[in-house]
């Protein structure tokens, strides 16, 4: 576990993009914290990092569920962008699509990038909604993050990071970092890579 | 080629199930929408939820009811129309099979609408008359020509559109984060004022006096954008309500509550919140009349969609903008702008008399096209 202070959106901003750096295809992020605390604007932050317009990125509070496609000719597959980590150069397998690219017919990007699916649990009522959501299906091939993950605790993957904000004055926020499962491990390159911001 | 139609329109892109009888897209003969209320003590009060397990229970008997209302046989459709995006996949895929399977058994036309479009052809719609009032003269809504301005707002949804047609919109401004219903449905828990967020806090609102409390800021963004930001008045709130943060980390944190404030300053809050988050509306649709006008395309009218458009502090201060900047406001009857299948059903008509038809493979898609 560790902390960070982002001291205006902007920072925050930041902070997602350099959380992107370390990302690779199958992760799963988790974002809590009161209202206001700027959890969307993290995401904005990720997307960016991930080639990702982040215009695209808004609050799926409503519709619970967002699918971000990487930019036409995007490069942010890991086997060809250095900003995403090595260690998964394992993993060559193009991304397909987003998590519900069957379904969604013509709607898979062909570009080799790797879909950002965003998800918000605030109006689930339990971890069984979360499931039926679909993103299980293709996870491996995505990045998901996933809003007020407390509420849906029971249905979250093993392995994620999780990320708690909190209101630490006006603008400035605090950031508690702690990684489940293989993110144990992964935890201190991150931090190393934070602290460089 | 027949410019009349009778079109089944279905609807399940989130919490409602939806099915609607529209004869020659605007008179609406049934519009039966599953929620708490309705059906609850015929089907057992099913709870909305997002599950598609709640709506493929519904779909059926709503589909029923509605054929039932419009005395409609399935020998009298002209077409079959459903709202394919956008939405949750798992949700959408109900309505979108069940008109599949009626279109293919019963071998008449599919039609996709997109559902944000609808929002903006709700206001064409004429309503049957309640029981024990006189039939509504049978006459034919006016398009006028030329461009109008549209503004859906809902809760996932905040955008501004120029309309050159029912079935022609182009994407002029939306939001870059929460959209204006969602941030209602906040600033209520915010406030404490109750479930569901929206109605519940315009009504607190008009027992406040915005006046009375400080001023939340708004973002307008760029001096020429057409987007939307309401995040930043959401927090604005927070913190006026709660004060300042204190503690860190888990243990953080306010000096206060909503609980611990008056019901009047409860209601100056609200009234403030919901004067900067519709005044942002009113500014943007300024800007985008202007955009249009200085394109020499100056706006018909405005249309006005999505649940929002329910939102009475909203429907009058569109309606004193449509009088001081000289332009029609048409905003639909309360009952359409919630979701509904009558939209759909609605503006299928037009696709029904271009010729505009889907075939089986109509996927349900996530994203809006516009």
């Amino acid at each position: 576990m560790f902390e960070l202070t982002s001291t205006s959106p902007e920072q925050t901003l930041l902070l997602g993009e350099a959380i992107a750096s370390q990302l690779q295809r199958g992760d799963c992020l988790t974002l809590d914290g009161e209202l206001g605390v700027g959890k969307t604007q993290l995401v904005r932050g990720l997307a960016g990092g991930l080639n990702i317009d982040p215009h695209q990125v808004a609050s799926p509070t409503f519709v619970v569920m967002h699918e971000y496609e990487p930019r036409e000719g995007s490069c942010n597959n890991p086997n060809s962008q250095e900003k995403i980590s090595d260690e998964v150069s394992k993993d060559s397998t193009p991304t397909q699509g987003p998590a519900s690219g069957g379904a969604s017919g013509g709607a898979s990007g062909g570009g080799g990038g790797i879909w950002l699916i965003h998800i918000d649990a605030y109006r689930l009522n339990d971890s069984a909604e979360l499931d039926q959501l679909g993103w299980k299906d293709e996870q491996d091939q995505t990045i998901m993050v996933i809003e007020w993950a407390d509420r849906v605790a029971e249905a979250l993957p093993a392995d994620r990071l999780a990320i708690f904000i909190s209101h630490a004055g006006l603008e400035q926020r605090d950031s508690i970092f702690t990684g489940h499962g293989r993110w144990a491990d992964r935890l201190e390159t991150l931090e190393k890579r934070l602290r460089t911001l | 080629m027949t410019d009349t139609s009778l079109i089944l329109g279905l609807e399940s892109s989130c919490d409602e199930t939806a099915a609607a009888v529209v004869r020659n897209g605007h008179q609406v003969l049934s519009n039966v929408i599953a929620s708490q209320h309705d059906l609850h003590a015929q089907y057992g009060g099913v709870v909305p939820e997002i599950a598609s397990r709640a709506h493929i229970e519904k779909i059926l008997p709503v589909i029923d009811q509605a054929m039932k209302q419009a005395n409609a046989s399935f020998d009298d459709l002209s077409a079959i129309a459903v709202g394919n995006r956008p939405g949750l996949i798992g949700s959408l895929l109900v309505a979108v099979s069940a008109a599949k399977a009626l279109a293919w058994t019963r071998d008449l036309p599919l039609i996709g609408i997109d559902h944000v479009q609808s929002h903006l052809y709700a206001a064409n719609l004429v309503l049957p008359p309640k029981e024990g009032q006189p039939q509504a003269i049978e006459k034919k809504p006016e398009i006028p020509e030329g461009a109008a301005l549209g503004l859906v707002v809902s809760g996932g949804h905040t955008s501004l559109y120029r309309v050159d047609s029912p079935l022609d919109l182009t994407l002029m401004g939306r939001t870059i984060d929460d959209a204006v219903g969602e941030a209602y449905d906040k600033a209520a828990v915010i406030l404490n004022a109750g479930y569901p967020g929206g109605p519940k806090l315009d009504k607190l609102a008009q027992q406040g006096n915005a006046k009375a409390a400080a001023k939340l800021p708004i973002s307008l963004l760029g001096k020429e954008s057409l987007d939307f930001s309401f995040s930043g008045l959401k927090t604005a709130l927070l913190y006026q309500v709660r004060g300042q943060p204190k503690g860190r980390g888990r243990e953080a944190y306010f000096e206060r509550s909503a609980s611990d404030l008056d019901d009047q300053t409860r209601a100056d809050m609200a009234a403030a919140f919901q004067e900067a988050a519709i005044g942002a509306v009113m500014a943007k649709l300024d800007r985008a009349l202007d955009q249009m006008t200085a394109e020499a395309t100056p706006p018909s009218r405005l249309l006005v969609g999505g649940g929002v458009s329910a939102n009475s502090y909203l429907r009058t201060q569109a309606q004193a903008w449509g009088e001081r900047r000289g332009i029609g406001v048409c905003i639909p009857p309360m009952s359409l702008c919630l979701d509904n299948a009558a939209m759909i059903g609605g503006l299928a008509h037009h696709c029904f008399i271009q010729g505009q038809f889907d075939d089986l493979h109509l996927p349900a898609m996530a994203t809006s096209q516009f």
